[in-house]
């Protein structure tokens, strides 16, 4: 995979201190959000650790000197909550650690959707393990490898899932454990 | 060492002419070794003047400075304190011609000592008419406290004062109760206010038995009378400069000159003349104290006056030397990096601030001041203005304005309400207030008449500092209030109140670190 290119706004230094003002500062965090979101989807990555995250190249410009401190990118993350773009993860703690949504759940939803019917595995019961892990036999993922959905973090699946079934598109047999979960998609 | 009274504040009475030299306190009197007494010490041209602080009213004393003999300092050794210690002669006053009047006053405060205060008196009446100096008497109507020549009239009632015998006698009456009551009678009656009893005659007695003893004793103590000593111990080593003080005190001799001014003679003169009582002399009285202080308020005035015609004097020679500095800077201008060249021109620029010929002042402009003021301003300050970079603190031009003006300055709010008229009278100025409420005055470009061609040339978006802060930026990155301030020669305070406003307006953005605060363009909108 390429290394990840940093917009120009990156090496910007004003761009490490929160703007005074209003206005400005509206559009700063926006442009965080994405930035954090464009970066998360390219390095496919599902979870944002807030304190291990700080020191990535990402909120750490090592080129000039400047690093994002941890208040700014709370505030930051909060506003991306509120604008469903990322989801805090209860199970940590506070503020720590959070579910980054560079495709909305729903987005995923219908990606799983539409590629399950592709492939003509409408109506069949598959299990949350096989959707998410290789097939033993064949060595590949049900889900194509080429395909983004490839290594989706589990809680995002759920996610995904439960708005499939909202939409009533799959069913869902509740088995011993989570991985154990059957899904049966609906055409 | 005689008693004296004191202002209500506890401050020492100055006779006119009297000037303080040094007052020190935190000192100690020691009067012939008796018990050291915490005082204040005032050390005046005529007088020294020792004030008890715990009993002000009763325990203040003056020692003029004409008795004193000799003085001598001692410094401070381990835990004793330096020390003056004054040798003077008591006695000696009380038999001069000059100093009548001040026995009075000490007569007035010890009249126990009746024999003593016989004497004196008499002494002062051996010299009708000449004495000079002017000792304070309090009048017996109103209390009100003269400086006139005891026996003459008193200034605010008119009322003859006491002659020097009769206060002398009252003094002795006030010693004497009534023989068959001991009530305390006044001392204008002759008979009793209780009983009746004749009060007299009792105290003629006294007197004839009084005299012969008193006519002994002065020339005694005239003579023998060893030199009294006042110690005065001060804190630390704070002796050697009252002593030095006191010498040049001693060697001005001040009290002698004073006694010849002629506000002395003319009063003495008054003195003399307006025998006559009642209204018409208090009539008159106030009129001469009116006429003298206009007469005084006229010298002051005339004093201003010379003092102004000497600030022309300035301005023009100011402006000489600046016409001269710039003929030989023309002369000089092939020769670059000549530092004596910037000192000149340094010089030229400093002079140029000097002078308005004639400011304009409410006295003559009356109801349009304000404008004719702003006019002023506008002509004084326009060039300054351009110069320096098309803004200045508000206080600086007040300053400078004030300055050039030398004499008649003008109030701060009338400079503010000038300023506030450069826009309704079409000048190129304009005051420009900032969100922390500081003021600055601004060159306009909005004014129809274009004075300064920098803004005609920069001047199409019409806000001048953010072409110039946005061409900074682009040649040095980003920027900081110091060097804004540094590289356009705007006061500090007013560079960082322009960033800030720009960056309010989202045309700037900031960024912070823990030495500074650099300023971008902002890149975000």
């Amino acid at each position: 995979m390429p290394p990840f290119e940093f917009p120009k706004i990156h090496d910007f230094p004003p761009f490490y201190t929160k703007q005074p003002v209003r206005k400005t500062w509206e559009v700063q965090r926006r442009n965080w959000a994405d930035l954090i979101l464009s970066y998360c989807k390219a390095s496919k990555k599902f979870l944002l650790n807030v304190s291990q995250d700080l020191q990535s190249d990402l909120f750490n410009n090592k080129n000039i000197n400047r690093s994002l401190s941890r208040d700014v990118l709370v505030e930051i993350l909060e506003y991306m909550n509120g604008e469903g773009e990322i989801e805090w993860d209860t199970s940590v703690g506070k503020q720590t650690q959070c579910f980054v949504y560079w495709r909305k759940p729903a987005e995923w939803a219908s990606l799983i959707h539409t590629w399950i019917t592709s492939q003509g595995l409408e109506n069949n019961v598959i299990t949350f393990f096989e959707l998410t892990n290789p097939d033993p036999d064949t060595n590949e993922l049900i889900l194509d490898p080429n395909e983004e959905v490839f290594a989706i973090h589990s809680h995002v699946m759920n996610r995904a899932l439960k708005i499939l079934k909202t939409q009533g598109k799959v069913t869902l047999f509740t088995g011993s454990d989570a991985d154990s979960l059957g899904i049966k998609f609906h055409s | 060492m005689e008693r004296i009274e004191l202002g209500y504040t506890h401050r020492p009475i100055l006779y006119e002419d009297e000037v303080f030299a040094l007052i020190s306190n935190n000192v100690t009197i020691s009067l012939n070794s008796e018990s050291r007494l915490p005082s204040t010490v005032y050390l005046t041209s005529h007088r020294l003047i020792t004030v008890d602080d715990a009993n002000p009213d009763s325990n203040s004393f003056q020692l003029r400075l004409q008795n004193i003999v000799s003085q001598k300092t001692e410094s401070n050794f381990l835990r004793t304190n330096s020390k003056i210690i004054i040798e003077f002669n008591s006695n000696s006053n009380f038999f001069t011609a000059s100093d009548v009047d001040e026995n009075y006053i000490f007569l007035d405060s010890v009249a126990d000592k009746r024999g003593l205060s016989n004497l004196s008196l008499g002494a002062g009446l051996d010299i009708p008419g000449s004495t000079q100096s002017q000792c304070p008497w309090i009048c017996s109507i109103c209390q009100n406290m003269n400086y006139t020549i005891p026996g003459s009239k008193c200034e605010l009632c008119g009322v003859a004062g006491k002659s020097v015998e009769t206060q002398q006698d009252q003094e002795v009456e006030h010693t004497n109760t009534c023989p068959s009551c001991t009530f305390i009678n006044h001392p204008d009656l002759k008979y009793c206010e209780m009983c009746d009893t004749e009060l007299y005659p009792n105290l003629h007695k006294l007197k004839i038995q009084d005299k012969p003893e008193d006519q002994n004793e002065p020339v005694k103590s005239d003579n023998c009378t060893p030199p009294r000593v006042l110690t005065i111990r001060f804190e630390k080593n704070t002796a050697f400069s009252f002593s030095s003080t006191l010498t040049k005190q001693l060697e001005k001799k001040l009290w002698e000159v004073s006694k010849n001014t002629p506000l002395r003679n003319l009063q003495k003169q008054d003195n003399r003349n307006g025998n006559l009582g009642g209204i018409s002399s208090i009539i008159n009285k106030s009129k001469e104290s009116e006429k003298a202080r206009n007469m005084l308020l006229d010298q002051a005035l005339q004093d201003l006056d010379e003092l102004s015609s000497k600030a022309k004097d300035i301005i023009s020679l100011a402006k000489d030397i600046v016409s001269k500095l710039n003929q030989s800077n023309n002369d000089l201008s092939q020769e670059t990096g000549d530092p004596d060249l910037l000192i000149e021109s340094e010089f030229a620029k400093y002079l140029s601030k000097i002078g308005i010929d004639n400011p304009v002042t409410k006295e003559v402009a009356g109801s349009s001041y304000l404008r004719a003021l702003a006019r002023e301003m506008f002509e004084f300050l326009e060039d300054y203005v351009f110069k320096n970079s098309g803004i200045v603190l508000v206080v600086d031009a007040y300053c400078l304005y004030n300055k050039a003006r030398s004499f008649s300055s003008v109030y701060p709010s009338d400079f503010i309400d000038a300023c506030k008229l450069f826009g309704e009278l079409d000048l190129p100025l304009k005051l420009r207030k900032f969100s922390s409420g500081l003021l600055a005055l601004q060159a306009s470009s909005s004014a129809n008449i274009a004075i300064s061609s920098s803004i005609q040339s920069e001047g199409i978006s019409g806000d001048v500092f953010l072409e110039r802060i946005n061409e900074l930026i682009d040649s040095f990155g980003s920027l900081s209030t110091i060097q804004y301030s540094v590289i356009d020669g705007i006061p500090l305070l007013l560079a960082n109140e322009l960033l800030f406003f720009y960056e309010e307006e989202s045309f700037l953005c900031r960024d912070e670190t823990i030495h500074e605060v650099r300023f971008y363009k902002n890149v975000f909108l």
